[in-house]
């Protein structure tokens, strides 16, 4: 089973454009060892086609059990703020922000074209949650 | 990872299990609460912790360390973690003032008791962050310099001008010479730039598109 451990997102152009043709070239940075699990990053660069002017960067870490001790590296490089650890300071927080999802977030979510059954259908989910 | 979440989660639904929500929307929605008191961001980090249930309650706590909110995000219902070891890299934060430009940071824009200046420095820093080919685009099509005679419930008014037509500068203070001049209420410049989501960009666009008339 595979979990989505990590994201990093970069905004390259401001504003957003809010229309144009994307491409999005993929690339493996990391394959590591957690023992069990391994842990995969891979990283995205989104260009504006007809540009090729780049728009977003991604990293995202993602965990797939059952698949580690293959003997490989347990410690990957510092990427800067994709890897800081940000640690909260002590004190109170100096903002908060409530709010409240909605019973069909996750149906509403499907729509960006995620269709990862597990966020869809709880015969699906719950037999994932069995299996561990 | 996270089997005590899952223990609990379980308990909450009574065996009724319920698919949980893609990790990147409650990413989204916490970085939607720090674009909310912050304004805009160029990066954003995060960790995806524990799980979240459509339906339940999103609390982000944010911190903010210079330039960067640190933030996590937990699960009111269950006070769950969702998010940790994350973080947010503002556009235009006030510990690098005129980083960007020469007329200076945020600072000279706001004005305490005046919601409205807050927009015009998040519109401001998102002006600063456009190309000069982007800017010299906006501005032909605007063509205007727009004042903003702004009043606030306490009886006092504060002027902001947008020149969207020679320099491409958003400042506080009246205009030399306007070619609009928008008087209206903080409140109400407020709910037109935060209603509808994407607070500065509605704005900018109305006022690059040389509708602020409409205001």
């Amino acid at each position: 089973m595979l979990l989505h451990g990590e994201q990093f997102l970069e905004i390259k152009k401001y504003p957003i454009p809010t229309s144009g043709t994307l491409s999005t070239e993929a690339r493996i940075i990391d394959i590591l060892d957690k023992g069990k699990a391994a842990s995969v990053t891979i990283g995205t660069t989104t260009k504006d086609k007809s540009s090729g002017e780049v728009i977003f960067e991604n990293q995202a870490t993602v965990f797939i059990r059952g698949s580690g001790g293959f003997g490989g590296p347990s410690k990957g490089a510092d990427r800067g703020a994709a890897t800081a650890p940000n640690v909260p300071p002590k004190r109170t927080p100096d903002a908060v922000v409530e709010e409240k999802t909605s019973e069909d977030q996750a149906a509403l979510y499907r729509l960006s074209g995620d269709r990862n059954p597990l966020h869809i259908d709880p015969e699906f989910s719950y037999a994932n949650q069995c299996a561990r | 990872m996270q089997t005590n979440v899952h223990a609990n989660y379980f308990r909450k639904v009574g065996g009724f299990p319920t698919p949980i929500l893609h990790g990147l929307c409650f990413f989204g929605i916490s970085g939607k609460h720090i674009y909310q008191k912050y304004g805009p961001f160029k990066n954003i980090k995060v960790r995806f912790a524990g799980t979240v249930l459509p339906g339940e309650t999103l609390v982000t706590e944010m911190w903010k360390e210079g330039n960067r909110v640190i933030f996590q995000t937990k699960v009111k219902e269950r006070n769950a973690i969702a998010i940790t070891a994350a973080a947010a890299e503002l556009l235009s934060g006030d510990s690098k003032p005129a980083a960007k430009s020469p007329s200076g940071g945020s600072s000279d824009i706001e004005v305490p008791g005046f919601g409205a200046s807050k927009v015009f420095a998040q519109a401001k820093a998102q002006l600063d962050a456009m190309s000069a080919q982007d800017k010299a685009a906006k501005l032909k099509k605007a063509n205007g310099v727009f004042q903003f005679d702004v009043s606030n419930d306490a009886g006092k008014t504060e002027s902001w001008t947008i020149d969207a037509k020679t320099e491409g500068t958003i400042k506080k203070g009246k205009a030399a010479k306007a070619d609009v001049t928008i008087i209206v209420k903080d409140s109400d410049l407020v709910a037109l730039a935060t209603g509808k989501g994407s607070a500065q960009s509605l704005f900018m666009r109305y006022c690059f598109e040389g509708k602020c008339a409409n205001l």
